[in-house]
């Protein structure tokens, strides 16, 4: 019986944990660049994003750039990681460099009334042997031509 | 007053029958009189007891009613209600005034590192990313000038 209490008291922890983890898989990450140099991270909310002359939809954008060489292939791994969660859309590989879009689409019960609601998530890497980006947008309904024209596509 | 009548009038004091002028009469006898007999001297105590009490009461209720007249009392519930409603009234015009604030200005909210240091400036920041993302374009925009090339060459190679 006390096992059983400690398996339930284990899980009501855990739950919470990997409930953010799935939400935010990029926060740990961020946490991770945010004090190293040669490094930066930016999050950004959509306003900011419409100053940048951005409006797709898109509730807020996570970007990390590691431009220090001898941390890309860290990087790379700890990306490849976090991509196992999406589906792969485009990949190209040229002259040394990869550049890689995901999605996602997360699909939530709203708080009234049980209407279904839909999260789009996009992931953006760039890695080549100097430097490795990722960028995570995120919202209702991105607009997926309007969000790449922020890198040029 | 006589005796006998005294204690008539006491009977009936006690079984409720006595009207206003005879209670009157009663207490003013037991107020004046010299001497009574012991089966008396009780009831002398009680209707005084009675008179003290009631005299009292009918005192309070003067000091009250000079105290607080009622037109005052519901002047100042009046005025209290009339305060909470403008109070309401004004809260409710500052809530729906700063909404009307919070839905026109932006929200510049971001968090932003560079090089370990947290950027304050949203300016700062901006640029940050203008050159984060224009890095990436250029890789990008690289990327996809090979696929076009594959594809031209693809095209040739049918043609």
């Amino acid at each position: 019986m006390i096992y059983m209490k400690r398996f339930i008291l284990l899980i009501m922890i855990c739950l919470p944990v990997a409930a953010m983890a799935q939400v935010d898989p990029l926060a740990p990450l961020i946490d991770k660049y945010s004090s190293m140099e040669k490094c930066s991270t930016i999050i950004m909310s959509s306003d900011m994003l419409k100053s940048m002359g951005v409006d797709a939809g898109v509730e807020y954008m996570q970007v990390i750039s590691v431009d220090n060489p001898a941390l890309i292939s860290e990087f790379r791994s700890e990306l490849e990681h976090v991509a196992k969660g999406y589906s792969l859309l485009m990949s190209v590989n040229s002259d040394g460099s990869n550049v890689r879009i995901y999605q996602v689409i997360q699909v939530f019960k709203s708080d009234d009334g049980g209407k279904r609601k839909e999260q789009q998530e996009f992931l953006m890497m760039s890695l080549n042997a100097n430097q490795g980006v990722a960028v995570r947008l995120v919202g209702n309904d991105i607009k997926l031509n309007e969000a790449t024209s922020l890198i040029g596509l | 007053m006589e005796l006998n009548k005294v204690n008539i009038l006491i009977n009936k004091y006690f079984d409720g029958n006595t009207s206003r002028d005879e209670e009157l009469a009663l207490a003013k006898y037991f107020a004046e009189c010299d001497y009574l007999p012991d089966n008396l001297l009780s009831v002398k105590q009680m209707f005084e007891s009675l008179h003290v009490l009631s005299e009292a009461t009918s005192k309070t209720e003067v000091t009250k009613q000079q105290a607080t007249p009622r037109w005052r009392v519901y002047a100042r519930r009046i005025g209290m209600g009339v305060a909470a409603s403008v109070i309401f009234a004004i809260s409710l015009i500052a809530i729906f005034d700063n909404r009307g604030v919070a839905v026109d200005e932006p929200k510049m909210d971001f968090i932003c590192y560079v090089d370990g240091h947290e950027i304050d400036d949203w300016q700062v920041a901006q640029a940050e990313a203008d050159r984060i993302l224009s890095g990436v374009a250029d890789n990008m925009q690289q990327a996809m000038s090979g696929i076009n090339m594959v594809e031209i060459a693809a095209l040739k190679n049918k043609n």
